[in-house]
């Protein structure tokens, strides 16, 4: 399969008057179209920073990135407009694209509906618990057709159950849709149970320690898995040997 | 609603029913005992109707100038007057506040100078305002427009600037503009912000109409204070004072209005 984003010696430094700290420090990472990719890492290494420069929200200070695709976003907060109703901020990304069309806009609808939004369309974000507006943030991203998603720790802010839950959810939305995927976490099991490689980062500057092809059989039985312990054990020690 | 309620619920509603009523009598009270009091002590002589007015005396110089038609044109003159430096405040002010949030620049070049304007007292600058406007309505609107613009560019570049990172990155990840930005999220999440703004301002509207009648013009109930207190006629000032009260009454019910109608706005 071909890469649909292409990290090659990427660094990325930030300045102020105190010095200059190196947050990325020559990255090299591969992503196949349709591939689920996890980035886990020390918390205050460079992950989200990772994202951001393949958003093409900041410039790299160094190397090269190339994306073959539209790029769509997910936050740790769903960032739900409390001025809008569900339908209308699932047309958010559209209305900015200026690609209000007839067959978009029935698309947005017709994910509402497939994934259990149908009756809320009308209702206000603060209306709906914390995994619906997470999926409803997803359903904006997803109402653009973006080839390739970013998650950024886009379960964190949900308690526990309503987390493993949705990330379950989300993880089945994305392969039914066919999207490739880059999550951004601190949580291995969430990382392993989602995903097909597991990328594990260095303490700051950060770049790829290890990265590890998780080989069960996709689905919520994954995390029963004996092999799933296993994958943890194993990615739990390079991150505190690292720590 | 429910209409098997419990007798406790019931009588927890019953409660905060009489709190209600309770509140609006004392309310009522004070105001029948402040105008009562008001009354019989210039009626007794123990205060000087001449200098201090009454209430009955206010109620006839009202009729005679309901007779006359004046009193309406001096409403007319004050009300519109607040309301036009009001919205061009409001309006003005909001403006500056999208500039200096789009040009991070020019906000830290125009920081002293607004820090500066903002704790100048606005209606030091009417006489000059009306030296160089000249003796009008302009004038008056201007030294009102004055006073609560600085505070709506304040206020509001405080919201803007306080929506949250994540919030402007969403809208630049599908690709917005710094407009875009601006219009689908930046200004609709600072709308609690603006009704604040609205709630000051039309405070900061009337003190700069009244100066500004006091120093010039001809109608108004500025105007109307200033001489009756001139020739005398303390009946008509003090009427005009309590009209000002009325008015500005229904000002602030206009506005609390439209922050209902935006109660849901917010997180």
């Amino acid at each position: 399969m071909d890469a649909i984003v292409k990290l090659r010696n990427l660094s990325k430094s930030y300045h102020s008057k105190e010095g200059e700290i190196s947050a990325i420090s020559h990255v090299d990472l591969e992503v196949a179209a349709g591939e689920f990719v996890s980035i886990v890492g020390p918390s205050g290494c460079g992950k989200s920073t990772l994202l951001s420069i393949i958003s093409g929200l900041i410039p790299p200070s160094e190397g090269e990135v190339f994306v073959n695709g539209q790029i769509g976003y997910m936050f740790q907060k769903d960032h739900l407009f409390p001025w809008r109703t569900i339908l209308s901020n699932a047309l958010l990304g559209l209305e900015i694209q200026k690609k209000m069309g007839r067959e978009n806009v029935a698309y947005a609808h017709e994910l509402l509906e497939k994934y259990g939004l149908g009756d809320f369309k009308k209702h206000r974000p603060q209306e709906l618990s914390g995994g619906m507006r997470q999926r409803a943030a997803l359903i904006r991203t997803l109402a653009t057709r973006p080839q390739i998603l970013l998650l950024d720790e886009p379960f964190s802010a949900l308690d526990y159950q309503t987390r493993l839950t949705v990330s379950d959810e989300i993880g089945g939305i994305l392969s039914a849709e066919e999207v490739t995927a880059i999550l951004v976490t601190h949580d291995i099991a969430e990382s392993i149970a989602l995903s097909d490689r597991v990328i594990v980062l260095t303490q700051r500057p950060c770049s790829v320690r290890n990265i590890h092809k998780i080989d069960i059989d996709r689905g919520a039985a994954r995390r029963n898995s004996p092999k799933f312990s296993e994958y943890f054990d194993r990615i739990w020690k390079e991150l505190r040997e690292d720590g | 609603m429910d209409r098997n309620l419990s007798d406790e619920h019931l009588s927890f509603l019953k409660g905060i029913r009489r709190r209600k009523y309770l509140v609006a009598v004392c309310q009522i009270l004070i105001l029948a005992a402040f105008f009562g009091l008001w009354e019989v002590a210039a009626l007794l002589g123990w205060i000087e109707a001449f200098i201090f007015s009454s209430p009955s005396r206010m109620y006839r110089m009202l009729l005679s100038m309901v007779e006359s038609g004046e009193i309406f044109r001096h409403i007319w003159v004050t009300a519109s007057q607040v309301v036009a430096g009001f919205v061009l405040g409001t309006i003005l002010g909001t403006l500056v506040a999208v500039i200096l949030w789009a040009n991070d620049f020019t906000r830290r070049v125009l920081n002293p100078y607004l820090v500066v304007f903002n704790a100048l007292p606005k209606t030091a600058l009417a006489p000059i305002i009306i030296v160089w406007l000249g003796n009008n309505a302009g004038a008056v609107i201007v030294t009102a427009l004055l006073i609560s613009v600085v505070v709506t560019i304040l206020n509001m570049l405080t919201g803007f600037m306080q929506v949250e990172e994540d919030k402007i990155k969403l809208a630049q990840s599908f690709g917005a503009t710094k407009f875009q930005t601006l219009r689908k999220v930046v200004f609709p999440a600072s709308v609690p912000d603006l009704i604040n703004a609205l709630k000051i301002n039309i405070g900061l509207s009337f003190v700069g109409v009244i100066v500004g009648e006091f120093l010039v013009s001809q109608a108004g109930l500025g105007f109307l204070i200033v001489h009756g207190s001139q020739i005398f006629r303390m009946d008509m000032v003090m009427l005009s004072i309590m009209i000002l009260c009325v008015l500005a009454a229904v000002f602030y019910q206009a506005i609390a209005i439209i922050e209902k109608r935006f109660a849901n706005w917010a997180e």
